[in-house]
C-alpha cells in the first residue's frame, strides 16, 4: 500500500510538473509579431487579401515607414475604394518614390467626392509639380470640397502655371472658391518670393487690385482673402 | 479686429412706425462695473470643453472686455457642463451649445476662439478657424506632426490672424526671470538646457482597440472626434486622456505633453525661436539634442520644483525652476532675494492674447515660435521612435539623408480634412 501511495504521489507530482511546464511555456511563448513590423512582401499580401480592415490599416502603417515602389500597385488599387482610400494615402503620401506620385495622380480620374478631395490634398502635401495639370481642372469640379482641396493643393505646389486658373475660379465661383483661391494665390506668392521677387510682387498686386480675391482685406493686415462661411463637410 | 456691433435693439413699436418707446437697456449691455460695454467686447467661442478647455475658458470669462457666447464639443455632457459654466458666470441663459464646430465657425459675431480639443485636432481646427476669419488661442501641443504646425504658422501669417499657443509659462514671472538670466548673459555662454518630460506616462504606442457599439452622434460624435486620424471602429477607451495621450495617432506622449512647455522655454532661453536642434540621439533614457551653436538640449526626467521644470546651464552659472515657483541658481546672487508664486495659471497668457487681438501685434507664443518648439519635440520623438540618431536641417525642415525619418514628418489627413 505504501509503495502504491508513493507511486501515485510521484505520478501526481510528475503530472503537476508537466502541467506547470506547459503553462509556463504558454506564458513565455513569444508574442505574434505586430503586423506593422512585418516585411514588405507580407504587408503587401495583407492589403491585397480579404482580411479585415484593421489588418489592412496596420499593414499601411508599416508601409508608411518602409514601403517601396513594390507596394505601390497594391496601394493604388485601394485608392478608388472610399473605405480604404485614406489608409492607402496614409502609406503613399510620404513615399519618396515617383511611382507613389503617379499612382495618386492616376487615381484622380478614378475617384469622386471625398476620396478625390483627399487625393488632391495628398498631391499638395507632396508638392508634386506633375500634379498641376491634374489638379487644375478640379478647380471647376461640381463638388466644392474637391475644388477647394485642389485649390489648397495648388497653393502648396505653387507653380506659376496654376495662377491664371486660380484667378479664374475665384471670379467664376466667388462664393465657393474666392477664399480658397485667394489663399492658394497668397501661398504661391510667398513661395516664389525668394526665387522670383518680381513675379511675387506682381501677384500680390493683382490679389489686392479692385475686384481681386484679396481686394477687401483690411488695411492693417497682410493681404488676406475675404472669408466666407466654411462649407460644412459631407459626413 | 473688433468690429462695432449694433447691440441695442429698438422696441417692436418702431417697426410699426410709431415713435419708439424708450428701450430698456440692460446694465450688461452698457457695461456694468468691471465689464466693458457689449460693443467693446471681444466675442469668444470655445471648441473643446473638457477639463482643460473649461479651465482656460474661466480665464477668458474673467476678462472684463471678453464675452464667451458659445461652446462646442463632441461629447454632449461636456457641452452641457461648459454651457452651464458660462451661463452661471454671466447670470443668464445666453450661451449657445453646438455639436458641430461649423456652427461656431460660421458665426460672424465671434471674433476669437479658444481651441482645447484633443491634441489630434489642434492644427486642423486652427486652420479652419483661420479660414473662417477668427483669431485663436490654441492649447498645446500645437501639432501631432511637423508638417501640421508648419502649415498652421504659414496660414496664420498669410491670413493675418492672431494666434497664441497655450504655452502659458512664457507669461509667468519665475519662468520669465529664469529665461532673462539666460538671455541677458548672466549665466555666461550657455552650454546645456534641460527640459523635463512628463515622466510616468506609458511608452507611446499605436494601438487598435476591440470594436464596441458606437454611441449616438448626439451623445458623442465619434467620426468628428477622430478628425484627421485614420478611421477605426469605436471603443470607449480611445477618448480617455490616459489612452490617447500615449498613442501616436492622437498625441506625442511624454515628450510633447510637457516638452510643449519645457522645450519651448529652453528654445526661448537659447534665443532659438526661429530654429531648432540639428541633431538628436539617445543616452540611456534621455533624449539629447544639439543646436548649431553647440548648446545641448536634454529632454529628461528628475529635475526639481514640481511639474514642467527647466534648468539652464552656462559657463558662469545655472538656474533651475519649475511650477512650484521655487528657484535655485549658482551663484546664489543671481536670485537677488526674489520670491515667486507657484502655479501655472493661463490668465496672463490669455490677457496677452486678447491685447494682441486688439492691437494686431504678434503674441509671445505665436504660431512660428510654437511651431519651432513643438518641431523640436517631434524631432526628438522621431529619434525615440526609430531608436537611433537623427540629423535635422531646421532651415529646410527636413531630416538629412534619412527617408525613414522624413516619412514621419507628416501624416495624410483623413478626408475631407486637409492642411
Amino acid at each position: 500500500m505504501k509503495f502504491t501511495c508513493e507511486v501515485i504521489s510521484v505520478a501526481a507530482l510528475a503530472a503537476a510538473l508537466a502541467l506547470c511546464t506547459f503553462a509556463l511555456a504558454q506564458n513565455t511563448a513569444p508574442a505574434a509579431p505586430a503586423i506593422e513590423d512585418a516585411d514588405e512582401p507580407t504587408l503587401i499580401g495583407i492589403i491585397q487579401g480579404d482580411g479585415p480592415y484593421v489588418d489592412k490599416l496596420k499593414a499601411c502603417r508599416g508601409l508608411r515607414i518602409r514601403g517601396t515602389a513594390a507596394a505601390v500597385p497594391a496601394l493604388a488599387a485601394m485608392l478608388p475604394n472610399p473605405e480604404l482610400s485614406h489608409i492607402a494615402r496614409y502609406a503613399l503620401e510620404p513615399m519618396p518614390c515617383p511611382q507613389a506620385g503617379k499612382a495618386l495622380r492616376d487615381a484622380v480620374a478614378k475617384t469622386a467626392g471625398k476620396s478625390k478631395a483627399g487625393i488632391a490634398a495628398s498631391l499638395g502635401v507632396r508638392r508634386d509639380p506633375d500634379a498641376v495639370p491634374v489638379l487644375t481642372p478640379l478647380l471647376n469640379d461640381a463638388d466644392a470640397e474637391v475644388a477647394q482641396a485642389a485649390a489648397a493643393a495648388l497653393g502648396r505646389i505653387a507653380m506659376p502655371a496654376a495662377v491664371n486658373a486660380l484667378f479664374k475660379c475665384a471670379d467664376n465661383r466667388p462664393e465657393e472658391m474666392r477664399p480658397a483661391a485667394g489663399e492658394a494665390l497668397l501661398a504661391t506668392a510667398a513661395r516664389i518670393a525668394e526665387s522670383d521677387p518680381a513675379a511675387a510682387i506682381d501677384l500680390y498686386e493683382k490679389l489686392q487690385a479692385p475686384n481681386g480675391p484679396c481686394s477687401s482685406a483690411p488695411a492693417h493686415s497682410t493681404a488676406s482673402p475675404p472669408h466666407s462661411p466654411l462649407k460644412r463637410p459631407s459626413v | 479686429m473688433i468690429t462695432r456691433r449694433q447691440f441695442l435693439k429698438t422696441a417692436t413699436a418702431a417697426a410699426a412706425g410709431v415713435a419708439a418707446a424708450p428701450s430698456i437697456v440692460t446694465s450688461a449691455a452698457l457695461g456694468a462695473a468691471n465689464r466693458a460695454p457689449a460693443s467693446e467686447r471681444i466675442v469668444v467661442g470655445v471648441i473643446g470643453t473638457g477639463g482643460r478647455g473649461r479651465d482656460v475658458m474661466r480665464a477668458f470669462m474673467a476678462q472684463p472686455d471678453t464675452q464667451v457666447v458659445a461652446v462646442c464639443d463632441c461629447f454632449a455632457d461636456r457641452r452641457k457642463d461648459a454651457q452651464d459654466d458660462v451661463n452661471r458666470n454671466y447670470g443668464n441663459q445666453d450661451c449657445a451649445s453646438y455639436l458641430d464646430m461649423f456652427d461656431i465657425l460660421g458665426r460672424p459675431d465671434i471674433d476669437a476662439l479658444l481651441i482645447a480639443t484633443g491634441d489630434n485636432w489642434h492644427s486642423g481646427v486652427s486652420l479652419l478657424a483661420a479660414r473662417a476669419g477668427k483669431d485663436m488661442y490654441c492649447e498645446k501641443p500645437m501639432s501631432v506632426t511637423i508638417a501640421e504646425s508648419r502649415a498652421v504658422s504659414d496660414t496664420m501669417r498669410r491670413l493675418g490672424r492672431v494666434f497664441q499657443c497655450g504655452t502659458q509659462r512664457r507669461s509667468i514671472s519665475h519662468f520669465q526671470f529664469a529665461a532673462s538670466l539666460a538671455i541677458s548673459g548672466k549665466l555666461g555662454k550657455l552650454t546645456e538646457l534641460q527640459a523635463e518630460e512628463a515622466g510616468g506616462l506609458q511608452d507611446v504606442h499605436q494601438t487598435i482597440l476591440p470594436a464596441e457599439p458606437e454611441p449616438p452622434r448626439e451623445e458623442f460624435d465619434w467620426d468628428r472626434w477622430l478628425g484627421p486620424a485614420t478611421w477605426r471602429p469605436y471603443n470607449k477607451e480611445y477618448p480617455s486622456r490616459g489612452f490617447w495621450s500615449g498613442d501616436w495617432d492622437f498625441s506625442g506622449g511624454s515628450v510633447t505633453e510637457w516638452g510643449s512647455h519645457t522645450v519651448d522655454l529652453c528654445q526661448w532661453a537659447n534665443q532659438s525661436d526661429h530654429t531648432g536642434p540639428v541633431e538628436f540621439w539617445k543616452e540611456g533614457e534621455r533624449l539629447i539634442g544639439r543646436y548649431a551653436d553647440g548648446v545641448r538640449l536634454v529632454i529628461r526626467t528628475g529635475l526639481r520644483f514640481g511639474s514642467c521644470p527647466v534648468r539652464y546651464e552656462g559657463e558662469e552659472g545655472w538656474v533651475e525652476t519649475g511650477d512650484s515657483g521655487e528657484m535655485d541658481a549658482n551663484p546664489k546672487s543671481l536670485l537677488e532675494n526674489r520670491n515667486f508664486l507657484g502655479g501655472y495659471p493661463p490668465d496672463n497668457h490669455v490677457r496677452a492674447f486678447l491685447d494682441c487681438v486688439i492691437t494686431r501685434q504678434q503674441t509671445v507664443s505665436n504660431a512660428e515660435v510654437a511651431h519651432r518648439s513643438i518641431s523640436a519635440c517631434h524631432v526628438a520623438n522621431i529619434c525615440k521612435r526609430l531608436g537611433r540618431t537623427v540629423k535635422w536641417d531646421p532651415a529646410k525642415e527636413k531630416f538629412i539623408g534619412d527617408d525613414e525619418a522624413n516619412r514621419l514628418c507628416s501624416r495624410a489627413y483623413r478626408e475631407p480634412w486637409y492642411l
